[in-house]
């Protein structure tokens, strides 16, 4: 928990002990807390089954917590149906099976769904559906049927949808889930595109290496739990949580330890978590400049 | 054959042309071959079809006549007896069973190629309208058409998860057949009532999912969309 008085000034949702368990028994969040600061690269990551999804349903309204409240901008969010619909318009959740959130045959008629939910002219929507387009590379696909597409192209039309509603705040389940590594490059980049133009980002992930450069603050749920809070150097530096919550470690911080134990890095330096720290740290004790 | 349709609809040289012109181009050769009698006009409808489909549409002639052979045999199977009656006056040709003299007589086998010729045409004309325009351009036609916002949202998502729908049915059969599911008779029963169970449990929980996906992005109680830009 870095800096809390900071954090609690930038906050822009929160989350305040909420609890959830669904129908059939299972615990979905264990009075869960956690804060997303404005204009932030936020990734939750936790194993399978940690609440990740849960939690995301939250954020946007779909599931309402049985304690507990959770706050937008510092107002607890309201789950009428003018509330929602004013939550939605502001917080857009992209689906991890794009096969669930796309409904329509036609890419461009997916993508103008949101907007014009929102109350927007014909003339607007369809505005934002060829600038949506346009920023996640799919002009091409425009008259393509969803159900020709490949995963991936599917992957960026639902993330097309959700952009094009121009939310301050994207939440992606999984978007890296299951996309060769240049489709994964690809949607980091347009979510580091979007996050530049002011956007909240918020995603989950599997991948530490990706989490350790790409992330400005990092969420670890574990069992329904919010068990750590802050930025990728200090995670990484916590090998016993990292454990605990079967999280990988990044591999250049692997590297990072093995070249200590070799005796080709000096020990106790601050540990580099990506490449281009490991490279820092290399050049500092090899190339004397 | 759904397959094929679609693809073409998708892909035709007529794609983006105006959903209403090509509705009423069909609407045209049907109540033509269906309220005239004269094989010539339905010969005429379905050769303009034809000629539409393979110069306007870019469809390949060999496509079109294959799919036309599939209603064709349902109507030739139909229309074959009548041709045939017992003791024809005008016989053009005949044979005798026991007692009885079967044949074709010529009024019987003029009422029989017109009743094909107009079927067909009839087929023809709608082929024309479902191989140029995608589902989703009918959909607007028949929204523009008022036809009631819930079957038109029905019929949306019906052609979508069609697509979802087989996809699955496929990955679950490979994953079967991958485990010796369909190896013998009593395996490909038992695994055949798993898969329609499963597929039938899937499509709820899907269903389901939708409603959510469609929430987050402001669904309330209609599907609004943009027509799809043509051109």
């Amino acid at each position: 928990m870095i800096n809390t008085v900071n954090s609690k000034i930038n906050s822009l949702l929160e989350a305040e002990h909420i609890e959830f368990a669904y129908p059939d028994g299972t615990t979905g969040l264990n009075r869960l807390s956690m804060t997303i600061r404005q204009g932030r690269k936020v990734a939750v990551v936790g194993a399978n089954g940690s609440g990740k999804s849960t939690l995301f349903l939250h954020l946007n309204g779909t599931l309402k917590p049985h304690r507990g409240a959770i706050r937008f901008q510092g107002k607890e969010l309201d789950y009428s149906r003018k509330g929602l619909r004013e939550l939605r318009s502001r917080i857009g959740l992209v689906f991890q099976d794009p096969d669930v959130q796309l409904f329509s045959a036609s890419v461009e008629q997916d993508i103008s769904f949101g907007p014009l939910n929102m109350g927007l002219s014909p003339a607007e929507a369809r505005q934002r559906v060829d600038e949506a387009l346009e920023v996640t590379g799919i002009s091409d696909l425009r008259h393509r049927p969803v159900h020709g597409l490949s995963y991936g192209q599917k992957k960026r039309v639902c993330i097309a949808g959700i952009y094009a509603m121009k939310p301050e705040v994207i939440i992606l389940d999984e978007p890296l889930a299951w996309l060769d590594p240049v489709g994964a490059k690809h949607i980091l980049a347009l979510l580091d595109r979007l996050n530049a133009a002011g956007t909240t980002v918020i995603m989950s992930l599997h991948q530490m290496d990706i989490v350790a450069h790409w992330a400005q603050d990092v969420i670890v749920l574990n069992k329904g739990e919010t068990v750590f809070e802050g930025n990728p150097l200090s995670l990484f530096a916590q090998d016993d949580l990292l454990h605990r919550c079967g999280l990988e470690t990044p591999w250049p911080l692997e590297m990072y330890h093995d070249l200590v134990r070799m005796g080709l890095l000096p020990p106790g330096e601050a540990a580099p978590v990506d490449k281009r720290g490991l490279l820092d740290t290399i050049n500092r004790k090899w190339c004397k400049r | 054959m759904i397959f094929t349709i679609d693809q073409w609809a998708w892909s035709n040289g007529l794609r983006d042309a105006s959903p209403r012109r090509k509705g009423l181009a069909a609407l045209f050769g049907l109540i033509l071959s269906l309220s005239f009698p004269l094989p010539a006009v339905s010969a005429t409808v379905i050769i303009l079809a034809a000629l539409l489909l393979t110069v306007k549409a870019r469809l390949p002639l060999q496509t079109f006549l294959k799919l036309m052979t599939v209603p064709a045999a349902f109507l030739l199977t139909g229309t074959v007896t009548i041709a045939f009656s017992l003791s024809p006056v005008d016989a053009v040709w005949q044979t005798s069973i026991y007692s009885y003299m079967i044949g074709i007589s010529a009024q019987g086998l003029h009422e029989a190629t017109t009743l094909l010729l107009r079927s067909l045409g009839a087929t023809a004309s709608l082929y024309f309208f479902v191989l140029t325009t995608p589902m989703v351009d009918a959909i607007e036609l028949f929204n523009d058409l008022r036809t009631p916002r819930i079957l038109t949202d029905l019929m949306l998502l019906t052609y979508r998860f069609t697509f979802v729908l087989m996809e699955t049915t496929q990955a679950m059969i490979t994953a079967q057949e991958a485990r010796l599911g369909y190896t013998t008779t009593a395996n490909s029963f038992r695994s055949f009532g798993i898969l329609a169970a499963n597929l039938f449990i899937r499509s709820l929980l899907r269903s389901r999912d939708l409603y959510t996906a469609l929430a987050a992005r402001g669904y309330e109680d209609e599907l609004r969309v943009l027509p799809r830009k043509r051109g």
